[in-house]
């Protein structure tokens, strides 16, 4: 896929976050839609277009947010970075019970790295990863082999 | 990826940073903000237009009982505004028979639609279409139905960004509204708290908490929300009370800014 036809799914992505996913709630709880994609490619071994997806939703959201420049591009590159060395360094074929606990793990550090950094603390930095894994979990059991068999992505 | 584009996505988050201090970057948000705007309200407007389709099936029972229970407390509500009033009047007339100097200046209002929210639910910030263009400062505060939503806390010309009273960085002076005490507001691990309550204050849960004047952008009596009991432990050296707002920040679709004339 082309380098624009992800540009653009990070816009979509970027803009679903920031009014479709910031409105639906449960009980305060919401789904950080925006480092799914990119925790997807990283668990697929597909280490540059994880990055790309963690740097570009990073920007768009730091420029769409009134906390410092960098915090949030810091934190998914971090994250993703972080994902992609344990899993390429530990798995050739990442066993799918797996999966929800890496999910949860990143979006842990993730929530974690943030709260640190924008000051913001809350109960829900632990109890959005649990959430996140979930709903991360079924997206990934629903597009396994778009992630995985599609060299085209 | 080679160390290279390491190097360059480094230098980018520097320089991005720096700018951002600098208000640099002041400019270019203005410009994806207002770029972006029509898309942003429109993915909310769809949204909540979805959100209220489902809710209205599921909450028609909840409804009626809600509207008849309103319709009774709107009874009483209007007999209890009648009486104060009438309070009013009498406090005027006292005034001005004591030869008090009214300090109420007028207040505007701004109404603001909000096109983004953060996407972690704790990072308690907002933001408005509206900017230094429409009158907009830094310090003003935004209600929403009466009920203190927040703070603007940094303007762009057409774009404004709100600190929201749940964020902890937004400290508010408010006073409880029968037992006169007076503290800061905050928000907490837990919700919101009001903090340095002197300890002879004392508190009445389900008190009203309003705002003081003592900053300059601070409208006197917004309403907060009301307290709900003490969190303080007895050895500290001032009280603290947790604080509810009926207010759903969650589900805000549009607020008010508040200009002092």
């Amino acid at each position: 896929m082309k380098l624009y036809w992800h540009f653009l799914f990070v816009l979509v992505v970027v803009f679903l976050q920031i009014t479709v996913f910031s409105f639906i709630t449960f009980r305060s709880i919401h789904f950080n839609f925006s480092l799914l994609p990119a925790i997807m490619f990283a668990l697929y071994n597909k280490k540059d277009k994880a990055i790309f997806w963690a740097f570009s939703t990073g920007i768009l959201l730091d420029i769409f947010s009134p906390l410092s420049f960098g915090i949030f591009t810091l934190a998914h590159l971090l994250t993703i970075i972080l994902l992609s060395y344990f899993v390429s360094r530990f798995f050739t074929q990442l066993p799918t019970f797996l999966i929800g606990i890496f999910l949860y793990v990143s979006y842990l550090f993730f929530e974690t790295f943030i709260s640190i950094l924008s000051q913001s603390w809350s109960y829900l930095s632990f109890i959005n990863p649990i959430f996140a894994a979930l709903m991360g979990l079924a997206f990934f059991l629903l597009t396994k082999r778009l992630f995985a068999e599609n060299e085209y992505l | 990826m080679r160390w290279q584009h390491f190097v360059i996505i480094i230098v980018i988050l520097a320089s991005g940073f720096i700018a951002d201090r600098f208000g640099f970057l002041d400019p270019i948000k203005n410009a994806v903000y207002s770029s972006t705007k029509t898309t942003l309200v429109g993915f909310n407007k769809t949204t909540k237009n979805f959100v209220d389709f489902f809710k209205t099936f599921s909450s028609i029972n909840s409804l009626t009982k809600e509207n008849n229970r309103l319709k009774e407390e709107n009874l009483t509500l209007g007999a209890n505004n009648a009486q104060l009033l009438e309070l009013q009047r009498q406090n005027e007339i006292l005034k001005n028979e004591l030869g008090f100097i009214q300090n109420n200046k007028d207040k505007k209002l701004i109404a603001a639609q909000i096109i983004a929210k953060p996407p972690a639910g704790y990072l308690h910030y907002i933001t408005l279409d509206k900017g230094k263009k429409d009158g907009v400062e830094e310090g003003d505060l935004v209600i929403y139905a009466n009920y203190l939503v927040g703070k603007i806390d940094k303007v762009l010309d057409n774009f404004s960004e709100v600190l929201l009273i749940t964020n902890s960085n937004c400290l508010i002076p408010v006073v409880l509204q029968d037992s006169r005490a007076t503290g800061i507001l905050h928000g907490a691990l837990s919700g919101m708290v009001v903090e340095e309550i002197p300890l002879d204050a004392k508190v009445v849960s389900g008190e009203n908490v309003l705002t003081r004047a003592l900053e300059p952008n601070i409208t006197e009596g917004i309403l907060v929300g009301k307290v709900t009991g003490l969190v303080s432990k007895q050895s500290e050296i001032f009280q603290k009370t947790a604080i509810e707002s009926p207010v759903d920040f969650n589900k805000l679709e549009f607020v008010f800014i508040i200009k002092a004339q």
